[in-house]
């Protein structure tokens, strides 16, 4: 049975909308190994040079690797850069 | 792009310590101030940068998310003006020299004038200064074409003419126009001569009649190709006589060369003197006149106030050395001096020749005595012979025919 948070993201989807805006849910962007902007999310939730958690929301985005530094950080995105491993959800 | 605008808005660098640090980047972002270069130093400090104006802001959020704050430094630009304002005189100097810079650039302080072959660069100066194109000149004013028109007007020589202003600097392009060909007309009585002797090697005659043939030798001023001719009814014609004639001829040069020659020794007494020229004026920084001595040499050397291409001011330091000399005979070595005039006098034979000419064969012959060394070219040359000169009238009289010769039965 789906939840009733689920219901927004359901009908983006049906109507081939952007989910991102309609859902308000975090859209991740990697360029290559050494780039990824984060947009919709609601903050950090840990920080370091291996890893960094960013809470979006329903779900958390963790981004690994090495020499992993926040370059820029506002309301509404932030962006990574360093030699990304992986992205992994939670 | 963010580092300009950071730079120019000024920046500061914060460390936050805390238990959580990450939070105060949380409530920058919710704040809407931009947290930039964030790094972490460990578990519970990071650094980040944020804009000047926004960190009493960011210490205040740190603070409600129990973190410290420390200012690491501050820089941009109202940082670098707030330094500056400590030396005002020096900034205002820079500033002032920053300003005649630029406004220099808008005057043209120097003319190059380039593709002058007839006319002289100070011919074509005198009149670009008529025209309202001299050094001080606004050049943004200036219009190409009324300046190109009004130098075409004043120099019947000129064809064409551009001013290109590159900074300060003007160069002025100039092309001149070509001279017209002399043309006679068909029925001017001339006739072809021989300018040097030699044996005529071929004739290609165009016009007049031939007077002699290949293989024949002639002597300068000898008849090659005459102007009157003798039409079918008898009477004479006069023709403007046109003919290419090739012909072998020996040339012979002679030359002379002194063995000793007089050479400049450096003496004592060398000075130098400095001046300051200011647009046409000239400022000496010394109180004697500048007339030299007897014997010595001026070395001028001017270094404008200019970067080449870029700008140019109207200031230049001009240096000038005199050194004073003493004369003393040296003895030139013969077979330079030999070889020298040998060249001398073959670069006169090619001019002697022509460009058309060829040098078959040459030998020469050399004697010094009393001092001077005589040299003798003797040359084997194929060479166009022909001179066209107006045909005398004593040649018309010639071919005439007797009277009664070339009258009609009728008559």
């Amino acid at each position: 049975m789906k939840r009733l948070s689920d219901i927004p993201l359901e009908i983006a989807e049906r109507l081939d909308l952007p989910a991102e805006s309609v859902a308000g849910v975090p859209k991740l962007t990697v360029t290559g190994r050494r780039r990824a902007l984060v947009e919709n999310h609601c903050g950090l939730l840990e920080y370091s040079h291996e890893c960094i958690v960013v809470d979006g929301g329903r779900v958390r985005v963790c981004i690994r690797g090495t020499n992993l530094q926040l370059v820029a950080m506002d309301s509404t995105a932030l962006l990574i850069s360093g030699t990304i491993a992986c992205a992994e959800f939670a | 792009m963010t580092r300009w605008i950071l730079a120019l808005c000024g920046y500061v660098r914060l460390e936050v310590s805390g238990v959580h640090p990450e939070r105060v980047l949380n409530a920058c972002a919710a704040a809407g101030i931009a947290c930039t270069a964030s790094e972490p130093v460990d578990a519970y400090t990071l650094r980040i940068t944020v804009r000047a104006r926004c960190a009493d802001t960011v210490t205040e959020l740190a603070r409600r998310s129990q973190c410290e704050v420390k200012t690491l430094y501050r820089r941009g630009l109202p940082q670098l003006l707030r330094r500056a304002a400590r030396y005002r005189g020096a900034c205002a100097g820079l500033l002032a020299v920053v300003l005649v810079v630029l406004t220099s650039s808008l005057f043209i302080w120097r003319i190059d004038v380039t593709g002058n072959e007839t006319l002289t660069t100070g011919q074509i100066l005198r009149c670009l200064d008529e025209c309202g194109v001299r050094p001080g000149t606004y050049w943004p004013a200036l219009s190409n074409d009324l300046v190109r028109n009004d130098m075409v007007l004043r120099l019947p020589e000129l064809r064409w003419l551009t001013v290109n202003v590159h900074g300060s600097r003007a160069e002025v392009i100039v092309r001149e126009k070509e001279p017209l060909p002399d043309i006679t007309p068909d029925d001017t009585p001339v006739s072809i001569y021989a300018s040097a002797t030699g044996v005529i090697l071929s004739m290609d005659v165009y016009a007049g009649e031939a007077r002699v043939a290949p293989g024949a030798a002639v002597e300068p001023g000898d008849v090659l190709v005459s102007g009157a001719v003798t039409d079918l009814s008898g009477g004479v014609r006069p023709v403007c006589a046109r003919a290419d004639i090739r012909a072998r001829t020996r040339q012979v040069l002679t030359g002379q060369i002194a063995l000793t020659e007089t050479e400049k020794q450096p003496a004592h007494g060398a000075r130098t003197r400095w001046a300051l020229r200011v647009g046409k004026k000239r400022i000496n920084f010394y109180q004697n006149s500048g007339i030299s001595d007897a014997e010595c040499d001026k070395i001028i050397h001017e270094y404008p106030f200019a970067i080449r291409g870029v700008f140019t001011l109207p200031f230049s330091l001009v240096r000038e050395r005199v050194q004073p000399y003493r004369t003393a005979d040296a003895q030139v070595p013969e077979d330079a001096a030999r070889a020298s005039l040998e060249q001398a006098l073959l670069q006169q034979l090619r001019e002697t020749i022509g460009a058309d000419g060829a040098i078959i064969s040459y030998e020469t012959a050399a004697e010094a005595a009393g001092g001077v060394l005589t040299v003798t070219l003797t040359a084997e040359c194929e060479q166009e012979i022909g001179r066209a000169q107006a045909t005398p009238d004593a040649e018309f009289l010639q071919l005439r025919p007797p009277a009664g010769e070339g009258t009609t039965a009728d008559d």
